[in-house]
């Protein structure tokens, strides 16, 4: 089995709620401070146009995706282009806020 | 009579500009046209969460694309979704000769300067389209079929016009200004 080489980090990426934010800053923490150069980070809108560095990324290395809402923006993104996650990280069940949330 | 505006940041992340393009349209929906601006939210809208789609679909979108990768008016097109308006940050940033800074996080002092320059261009092309009554935006229909990966794109989708510096229109749609007013 080869070792992985680098981990894809996807942050929900979305505006709305502030949790989005939260999922986008500690993305940027992973990937400058905690794991630079192992981690690299998923950009959803350059995945879809189809720039193959991105489509790349994901199709050869686990992804992490850091969901921030139930709305799982970013597990519903995987799904509809048919890639499975390594792992989800759900950004409300660590602040202990409810699923959803205005 | 257009009742809202639809405000599109490119929705990207790797890029210093991409968080210009996020802070632009917060200060635009929080402080210059609050109540009269909505953001589309980019992983809902391709979730197809109901209240992103109908914004794009039932209100003009102004989109703010941070770089020449055109990644917001790519996903537009992708989605059959034609913008009342782009602003493009690269014009801007040249026009005023500002730079990016290299913080994603949060923005360099120049890069916020960039931030607001861009807020208020795009308020200013969302304020022509709330308060000219001749402006006729039609309702559009999102494609349902879309399969977003790995399309290829055309070089420029909408053939933007160029109406000032770093704000552009798509050539069939409606002018916003009024009509002997300067863009």
């Amino acid at each position: 089995m080869e070792k992985v080489q680098k981990v894809a980090i996807y942050p929900c990426g979305g505006v709305g709620f502030p949790l989005s934010s939260v999922a986008r800053y500690a993305t940027f923490i992973v990937t400058e401070d905690l794991l630079p150069g192992e981690t690299e980070i998923v950009d959803a809108v350059r995945l879809i146009s189809g720039f193959p560095e991105d489509v790349e990324l994901v199709e050869n290395n686990p992804t992490i995706i850091i969901d921030g809402c139930a709305y799982q923006c970013g597990s519903n993104l995987f799904r509809l282009l048919g890639l499975k996650p390594a792992a989800r990280i759900l950004a409300t069940v660590i602040s202990k806020l409810p699923p959803t949330f205005v | 009579m257009v009742e809202r505006v639809c405000i599109f940041p490119c929705g990207g992340i790797k890029k210093t500009e991409a968080t210009v393009a996020r802070i632009a349209a917060y200060m635009v929906n929080e402080d210059l046209l609050p109540r009269r601006t909505m953001i589309l939210c980019v992983p809902a809208y391709l979730r197809g969460v109901e209240e992103d789609l109908v914004m794009v679909e039932d209100y003009p979108t102004v989109v703010i694309d941070c770089h020449a990768e055109n990644c917001g008016t790519n996903l537009l097109y992708l989605s059959g979704i034609t913008p009342a308006a782009r602003v493009f940050i690269p014009d801007l940033a040249e026009q005023h000769g500002l730079a990016y800074g290299s913080q994603r996080r949060e923005l360099e002092p120049e890069a916020q300067q960039l931030a607001e320059i861009v807020a208020r261009e795009t308020a200013r092309a969302a304020l022509a389209m709330l308060e000219n009554p001749l402006y006729n935006f039609e309702k559009q229909r999102i494609k349902t079929d879309t399969c977003l990966a790995q399309r290829g794109l055309p070089a420029d989708p909408f053939d933007y016009v160029q109406l000032a510096p770093g704000l552009y229109r798509p050539s069939n749609m409606p002018d916003f200004f009024p009509e002997g007013s300067d863009a």
